[in-house]
């Protein structure tokens, strides 16, 4: 049949809908926290308001002091946030909340495995490969739960990171950021492909994530290490080291980086294919002309662009090394130029396209590196201080500070409810990713909600595979799944074969009470011979409970006629056309359900996802007694 | 203050150092070198690569007419190319379209003639089909009857014989190759040989048998092995005698100096025909070989490949003569040679248009119809030599309907 075995498109109406749906209603859930928090915090301020009007009268009639309210806040003036670690906190908590309205895109929840993860990790060796594929497979298995999750868990981190900016809830949301990143850098960027042929910063290794990770890192240290220069010296330095590599890896001959277009015998050169593949992304008209230009230009003059980046990579690099003021400014200069014109006319500003998940590398670097530079010039003035958080009253209790600081109050209560917010993303995660079998809503994607029916089964006297007489009354008491395949063919059936086979296994006990059977679909290769040669092929012939079924062709042509199946022998070297169908009979011999049983692209996920559908229909069928 | 205690500088020098490494390290990779691909294709150790690849492109002419089969459709994409099956029947002088239907043949088709007209085709397994169902015919293509081996066939153009009493062989397996043979029905077979057991037979073990790559019958009915050998100056072609194998005595011009290989094997005109490569250091060549009613061999001359010739398909005469097509960068090359005279030479013939796909030959010696057919697409056309002016002059043009995305 033409269409077989094409995989679910990104933009599959089925999928898109459920996303929005989940989308929509997780987000009415995170409305209601939001109002929760917003209601918490109104009240803590009444209360606060009250407690403080009281203990004004109080101290009046006690001693005629002045009546004036308790200076909200009083208790030991808190020192400012180091400047580094607000400029980290604040620059990736807006990160994190834009790549949670990025994961939000349609085309994520089939789109990301396919287009982004499963290419990033090409090239990679297999052990990286099979630690990615871990990963899709659990996305693949359930996309809109880990589409719709995932979107909760970066905004819920990155609105975690704004409104918590000290003390334990802040580093706590930094642990949780890096935590995250971990987990994308590993099983999303196959390691920022640093294990795969190619690598680039220009490209975006070592994996835009991997800020984020250190960004969270830094976030979840102690305040106290930023009270010195020595942790924005250090981190300047590795900077200046990565800087350094990245130039001895862009410089590096053979990797294609030093030639223009293509020529004789020459392919084109690395930068150039990457500009023209970005530039066929789906853009405004105006950014992807640039990119035009830009890769016309490097076609041109391919040796002397590289020759550029790998002497900004160089001086920036040396400079951050270097350590004296001056020429830190000046590498942080050239390091702003050079990342910003490559977050333009190389990444494409990396969000594009549909599937895109962050801006990618540049943005964080800049981040990392502005915050490294502040870290080693803007320390704080309680320089010193080992725990500049406030505590607004000694000895007082959480209630007493959530009463007595309206802002930690707020605080407190809206990092509660981002948490909520991740949270509401990371259950089902945690849930999708132990549970076996596939989400229905992949069967219903490539065939459509199974028909409930309700007619008498049309009745049939074949053969099966041991050439013993088989009539559809003969096996009354039981659940009948009945479809039709072809025993020579090459690709869907022996996929809905092993769908059968894996619904029966579902069943578990109940299979004894269930018969999958097959009737041959093809009228020129129909012979027991055949029959025997599938199952053995397809490791059927151990399964108790299977028939596969052939006979004369008028008796095949009469069973197809009666279960609307059609039949058609195509010329040219093709397979025998048939409609791939499956109906679920009940023990009382009527029709219950009529699928459609194409198995699409049939992959793990949708074999598991149709076996999973298969077997809820089966199973409330099944006779009790 | 405290002064921070200062970490010694060469941490930062071994950190800046690490990078540098790793960077290098990082560099120093290739796409290749990394390739998953590359780590699938390692072939066992103790079996030597072939140094020419034999495409299933075949034809052969018997008294019912001349067959080939032929890849059309858009090559390259395994689900979109379909084999097919061509003959000119005798009293025709225009090809008709006979595949056998019911069956995707994405990967291949072979074909073998019993001395009776009698053809069996057979479907070369592809994607999931774990088994290779077959096709027979007595009637030049008209009606086929249904049939099957119990595994995937080889992918070789000789993995099926007929003898003209009906018995049947097969060579079924890619690595671990065996030969099953049948009475007379196509779904009943039994296990003849396997490549295992050969290679430890006596003549096995005096020619090296790796692999087995062709099935033949002898013009009297006996099953013929053809094998890939690793001892030099040994043809790999074994002969059933009793339960036991016998290695046919054939000398190669310059026996002892090349690694030979048995391309093809098949029976035609009363003789047992055989084409083998020569694989030497420098380039390979070719040698027909034939044995007669007497059971003796002679040889051909060779024909020398130059660096980079492919195979592009290979073929047999009513006659016997044996005809090859090859590809190299001066282009297409049409080579045939069929005289049983020992060190007979080769004849070129007249290059055959560009995107010929396939040779055929018909007709007695002497008159015999030589057919290039161009495989375009869906398209095929069908040129044929003029023997008087050399020249290929176009006579058919046939449109296959082929349903592209069938196969999935």
């Amino acid at each position: 049949m033409p269409g077989m075995g094409v995989a679910l498109q990104a933009d599959n109406s089925t999928i898109v809908s459920a996303f929005r749906s989940a989308l929509l209603h997780q987000g009415l859930v995170v409305l209601l926290v939001v109002a929760l928090v917003l209601m918490a915090w109104n009240a803590m301020r009444a209360l606060a308001l009250r407690r403080a009007v009281s203990s004004a009268e109080a101290a009046r009639v006690a001693g005629g002091l002045s009546a004036s309210l308790p200076m909200a806040g009083a208790g030991r003036e808190e020192a400012p946030e180091p400047p580094a670690r607000r400029l980290l906190r604040v620059g990736f908590g807006l990160l994190w909340i834009l790549d949670g309205v990025l994961q939000g895109q349609i085309a994520m929840p089939l789109g990301l495995p396919t287009e982004v993860v499963q290419p990033a990790a090409a090239g990679s060796p297999a052990w990286v490969q099979h630690l990615v594929n871990a990963g899709v497979t659990i996305w693949s298995n359930h996309p809109v739960t880990a589409a719709a999750s995932t979107v909760w868990i970066q905004l819920g981190i990155g609105a975690w990171l704004l409104v918590a900016p000290r003390g334990r809830w802040s580093r706590a949301a930094g642990l949780a950021a890096a935590g995250w990143g971990v987990l994308v850098w590993v099983f999303g960027e196959a390691f920022g492909g640093i294990f795969a042929p190619g690598l680039s910063v220009l490209f975006g290794a070592p994996g835009a994530v991997l800020f984020y990770v250190v960004a969270g890192v830094a976030v979840a240290a102690p305040e106290r290490a930023f009270s010195s220069a020595r942790l924005g010296r250090q981190a300047l330095a590795a900077c200046g080291a990565f800087f350094l590599g990245m130039a001895v890896l862009q410089a590096w001959p053979g990797r294609g980086f030093w030639r223009g277009a293509a020529a004789a015998g020459r392919p084109a050169g690395t930068l150039y294919a990457m500009v023209k593949s970005m530039e066929s992304t789906p853009q405004p008209h105006a950014l992807a002309s640039m990119l035009g230009s830009f890769a016309s230009f490097d076609a041109a003059h391919g040796f002397a662009v590289n020759l550029v980046v790998v002497a900004a990579l160089a001086v920036v690099g040396v400079g951050l090394v270097a350590g004296h003021r001056a020429l830190v400014r000046a590498s942080l200069a050239v390091a702003v130029v050079l990342c910003l014109a490559d977050w333009v006319l190389v990444e494409d500003l990396g969000m594009l396209g549909g599937v895109g998940t962050d801006p990618n590398s540049m943005v964080p670097l800049l981040l990392v590196l502005g915050g490294a530079y502040l870290a080693w010039v803007r320390v704080p003035r309680t320089a010193g201080a080992t725990s500049p958080v406030v505590v607004p009253l000694r000895g007082a209790s959480l209630r007493e500070r959530l009463l007595e600081r309206p802002t930690y109050a707020f605080r407190a209560v809206a990092a509660i409810g981002a948490v909520t917010v991740a949270l509401l993303g990371a259950a089902p995660m945690a849930a999708a990713s132990i549970e076996p079998t596939a989400a229905p809503i992949l069967a219903e994607a490539t065939d459509g909600t199974p028909n409930a029916t309700d007619f008498p089964a049309p009745g049939f006297r074949l053969l099966d595979q041991y050439d013993q007489p088989v009539s559809l009354a003969s096996l009354r008491g039981k659940v009948v799944v009945v479809t039709f395949l072809d025993p020579v063919c090459t690709s869907d059936c022996p996929v809905i074969a092993q769908e059968l086979r894996e619904a029966d296994q579902m069943l578990g006990a109940d299979s004894r009470k269930v018969d999958i059977v097959a009737v041959v679909a093809n009228p020129l290769y129909r012979g027991v011979a055949f029959t025997r040669a599938f199952d053995r092929t397809e490791g059927l012939t151990r399964l108790a409970n299977w028939l596969y079924l052939t006979g004369s062709l008028a008796s095949l042509e009469g069973t197809w006629n009666h279960y609307g199946v059609q039949v058609a022998v195509e010329p040219g070297g093709s397979m025998v056309a048939h409609s791939d169908l499956a109906y679920v009979i009940d023990a009382s011999g009527m029709t219950r359900y009529a699928l459609d049983a194409n198995p699409g692209a049939g992959t793990s996920s949708t074999k598991s996802s149709f076996a999973g559908l298969l077997a809820s229909l089966v199973r409330p069928l099944v006779p009790r007694s | 203050m405290t002064t921070p205690t200062r970490r010694p500088r060469h941490l930062f020098a071994a950190g800046a150092l690490g990078v540098l490494g790793i960077t290098a390290l990082a560099a120093s990779g290739s796409p290749a070198d990394r390739s998953a691909d590359a780590v699938a294709a390692v072939r066992p150790a103790v079996e030597r690569p072939a140094s020419l690849a034999v495409p299933l492109a075949s034809s052969f002419s018997t008294s019912g007419g001349t067959w080939v089969d032929v890849p059309m459709g858009r090559i390259g994409q395994l689900v979109n190319t379909f084999w097919q099956t061509f003959v000119l029947r005798p009293s025709s002088s225009r090809w008709a379209l006979v595949t056998p239907p019911g069956v995707a043949d994405n990967g291949g088709l072979v074909s073998s003639a019993g001395p009776s007209g009698h053809v069996l085709a057979g479907f070369e397994a592809s994607q999931l089909l774990g088994y290779s169902p077959l096709a027979e015919t007595s009637d030049a293509g008209r009606a086929w009857t249904a049939g099957l081996v119990p595994a995937r066939l080889a992918p070789t153009p000789d993995a099926l014989a007929l003898s003209g009493d009906g018995a049947m062989l097969a060579l079924l397996g890619d690595r671990d190759t065996s030969v099953v043979s049948s009475t007379g029905s196509t779904t009943v077979w039994h296990t003849l040989v396997r490549s295992r057991t050969l290679a430890t037979s006596p003549a096995g073990r005096s020619c090296g048998v790796q692999r087995l790559v062709a099935v033949a019958f002898t013009p009297g009915g006996t099953p013929l092995v053809g094998a890939r050998c690793d001892r030099t100056g040994q043809v790999g072609i074994f002969t059933r005698a009793g339960t036991g194998w016998t290695l046919e005595p054939i000398r190669m011009p310059g026996a002892g100096s090349s690694l030979d290989e048995v391309v093809r094997l098949s029976s035609s005109a009363g003789r047992t025909t055989a084409l083998v490569e020569l694989d030497r250091p420098r380039h390979d060549a070719l040698v027909g070989a034939w044995q007669g009613t007497t059971g003796a061999w002679s040889v051909s001359g060779t024909l020398e490949l130059g660096a980079r010739t492919r195979l592009v398909a290979s073929g047999t005469t009513g006659s016997g003569a044996v005809f090859v097509l090859t590809s190299s960068r001066a282009g297409l090359h049409l080579d045939l040679t069929g005289s049983t005279r020992a060190g007979a030479t080769w004849h070129q013939l007249p290059a055959p248009p560009g995107g010929t796909a396939a040779v055929a030959s018909s007709g007695p010696a002497g008159r015999a119809r030589v057919d290039a057919l161009v495989v375009d697409g869906s398209r095929l056309v069908d040129d044929v030599l003029d023997l008087r002016s050399q020249r290929w002059v176009r006579s058919q043009v046939i449109e296959v309907p082929i349903t592209y995305g069938s196969s999935g």
